[in-house]
């Protein structure tokens, strides 16, 4: 307001300025008009005045004159004549007869008649006037006293010239200072246009701005309304801070609008204290709304990244959105926020809080996912390729070596096979678009295949791999080669974690309407932190036996997908350095149920 | 009443084994509750295994839904029988909730 009023100052001076040139404008022509009347009424005053002089100049020296004539003493009425004009202060006096004949004269030179004849010459009446008198002589007729006045004492003309010049001067500064205070106000009367639509509702304070030509009152007006625009910005931001709704439709609807979204959303003050914070902020914020107003960000986002990131957000200089990362909370899995905040225009900070936690754990994941099946891949490769060069490299070889190596290649391949089957399973649970081809499975042949496929890797670790299998295992309804999938990822982690010299125990038997699949072993066990989560994607239990063997953390969790699917579910029991028992549990649905 | 819970990345799915009932209901919301304020929402109730609902446990899963809805989010369930849709079809609250197919649905919803 105060640079408002500062702008405004100078633009009232010239007003003022305008109106005073008016004022004296006025001032003058009215000085001028009362001089003008007092100079007219001095000269109708100096007139009469002029005319009662000639009136009683007249009687003096008329009487004389009207002697001087009867007596014919033509020397004595000049001398008169010339003494009447010094002493009256006449321009002309002079004495005429009828016949238009001067008899005397002030100026010697005008004189035309050298005696004063016998009888005077008549004389009219339409001769006499204002200047002109009669002067009588019996007997011998009537004469002419005609008198002037001096110049002096007659009409000033170069006064009237003056009176004049004033009254233009003063009208054409009256018409002068008219068009600057015009000019002048014009600010001022879009001013008042722009309340006036501010008082039919205008709201807009866009709207009202003033072009920038108005010049000083224009441009205070417009920081008057920027500053009012800031103002009101900050009176919603207090507000929406302290939990009232405004009066305006509008604004109850942005605030609900703010409340139901699942982001976080924060309003902090410059002093990077929270004003503001949505459900969703609260939660992540560990606090109710109530309990965070005016708590400082940082002690609710406690971390290295949030102390720079506020950093970078407070640099004045910066308008700009600083974006960072920071973990809250506690537990297993610590939730991972990402902030965007930057400055708004009313003052402080919008703050939005993302939850990326499993967008995280994810991208963790598929990184080691990709490096482990990357190393997965590797190592049969290069297995089958040793195995080929040395066939090529000796092709009389016996029998029995080719034989023995063809065999590693055989195995090798099937173990490639089960990889890629894992990771097309894995992108298709992913995906959402795993799904059972149901056939009827007959479960012994199944068995017995699985048997054949374990042989050998178990003879090559030199451990008893031992079926114990139901005398009349059903035929069941569901996805051969997914139940084969599963239960091959359960014997493989058999056999993989447990020793040489171990034994691999595996039973199938129905119980009541499902049928248990379990697989015992005597290896390495796993630990009671990890029992929760070894059917999670991509887990490895933290066990240096285990990170030292090769795996991708998806067997189990594809073989819990696929019994899922199938309806039933898998467990397991285990003691560290002693076994774990996997039982696989699912319903048995035949061929009969299914078609009924 | 046996309720599993397990860990599904940054989400955590719990899942009620039979029916949920009158009896059941606050070690339920217990559970749910914790849940929700350990994993700030990211949470999934799996009914694979819950055959059936009743009054107070379909008030149970309005009251954890109103819950989420003060943050902004809404209770996401999965796995559901026919008998528990038409539950809430019929009592007009299949809206309130996020369904999904399976555990692996809805947790892909927090992606």
């Amino acid at each position: 307001m105060g640079r408002f009023l500062r702008k405004l100052v100078p633009g009232h001076a010239s007003l003022i300025s305008s109106a005073l040139v008016m004022s004296t404008a006025v001032l003058l022509s009215a000085l001028g008009a009362l001089w003008w009347t007092v100079q007219q009424a001095q000269v109708a005053e100096s007139h009469a005045s002029a005319a009662r002089t000639l009136q009683a100049i007249a009687q003096t020296v008329g009487a004389q004159l009207e002697r001087g004539i009867a007596d014919r003493d033509l020397a004595g009425i000049r001398m008169i004549v010339l003494e009447a004009a010094r002493g009256g202060r006449l321009s002309m006096c002079r004495v005429v007869l009828g016949d238009g004949s001067v008899l005397a004269d002030s100026d010697v030179g005008a004189i035309t008649s050298k005696t004063i004849p016998e009888k005077l010459p008549p004389v009219s009446s339409a001769a006499l006037g204002e200047h002109r008198f009669e002067l009588a002589i019996p007997g011998r007729g009537t004469a002419i006293l005609e008198m002037q006045p001096s110049a002096e004492s007659a009409e000033p003309q170069s006064l009237q010239f003056a009176f004049a010049g004033i009254a233009v001067g003063a009208l054409v500064a009256v018409g002068a200072a008219s068009v600057v205070i015009r000019r002048r106000g014009r600010p001022f009367t879009l001013v008042a246009d722009a309340l006036s639509a501010v008082a039919s509702g205008e709201r807009d304070l866009a709207a009202l701005e003033l072009a920038d030509s108005t010049g000083g009152v224009g441009t205070a007006w417009n920081e008057f309304l920027r500053e009012l625009a800031r103002h009101r910005a900050r009176e919603r931001l207090e507000s929406v801070a302290s939990g009232r709704v405004n009066d305006s439709a509008h604004d109850d609807l942005a605030l609900k609008l703010v409340d139901s979204m699942w982001h976080g959303v924060v309003f902090a003050d410059e002093e990077m204290r929270i004003r503001y914070c949505n459900g969703a902020a609260a939660i992540f914020l560990g606090g109710t709304r109530e309990s965070l107003a005016g708590t400082p960000i940082a002690e609710c986002l406690k971390s290295s990244e949030t102390g720079e990131g506020l950093l970078r957000l407070s640099d004045a200089k910066n308008r700009g959105r600083v974006v960072f990362e920071c973990g809250v909370g506690e537990g297993d899995v610590r939730t991972v926020l990402r902030v965007s905040a930057r400055s708004v225009a009313a003052g402080g900070y919008a703050i939005l809080l993302e939850d990326v936690t499993q967008q995280r754990v994810a991208d963790r994941s598929k990184n080691a996912f990709v490096e482990q099946a990357t190393h997965e891949l590797r190592t049969p490769l290069t297995n089958i390729r040793l195995y080929v060069e040395a066939l090529i490299d000796n092709p009389n070889s016996e029998v029995a070596t080719r034989s023995q190596h063809l065999n590693v290649v055989n195995q090798e391949v099937r173990r490639l096979e089960r990889i890629v089957g894992d990771m097309l399973s894995v992108s298709e649970i992913e995906a959402g678009t795993l799904k059972l081809a149901l056939h009827d499975v007959r479960l012994p042949s199944l068995f017995t295949d699985l048997e054949a496929e374990f042989a050998g890797p178990a003879r090559a670790k030199n451990i008893a791999l031992k079926f114990d299998l139901h005398p009349k295992l059903p035929t069941i309804v569901g996805d051969r080669d997914k139940l084969i999938l599963a239960i091959t990822n359960v014997i493989g982690n058999a056999i993989k974690y447990t020793p040489e010299g171990g034994t691999v125990r595996v039973s199938a038997r129905p119980v009541d309407s499902d049928l248990v699949v379990e697989v015992a072993d005597s290896g390495i066990g796993i630990r009671a932190e990890d029992i929760e989560r070894v059917f999670e994607r991509f887990y490895r239990a933290h066990d240096p036996r285990v990170e030292k063997i090769v795996g991708t953390g998806l067997g189990l969790a594809l073989a819990r997908d696929v019994l899922r699917l199938h309806g039933g579910d898998i467990s397991v029991q285990s003691t560290p350095d002693r076994g774990s028992t996997f039982a696989l549990k699912f319903p048995i649905r035949s061929p009969m149920s299914r078609a009924a | 009443m046996e309720i599993r819970e397990q860990q599904h990345g940054a989400v955590k799915g719990i899942t009620p084994k039979g029916p949920l009932c009158t009896q059941d209901v606050p070690e339920f919301q217990r559970l749910v509750q914790n849940a929700i304020a350990a994993t700030m929402g990211r949470c999934v109730i799996d009914l694979s295994e819950t055959p059936y609902v009743d009054s107070q446990g379909l008030e149970s899963l309005l009251t954890l839904s109103e819950l989420l809805a003060d943050s902004g989010r809404t209770l996401k369930l999965c796995g559901l029988c026919e008998t528990v849709k038409e539950i809430l079809d019929l009592t007009d609250l299949a809206a309130t909730f996020e369904q999904y197919e399976d555990m692996n649905s809805a947790v892909r919803s927090f992606l």
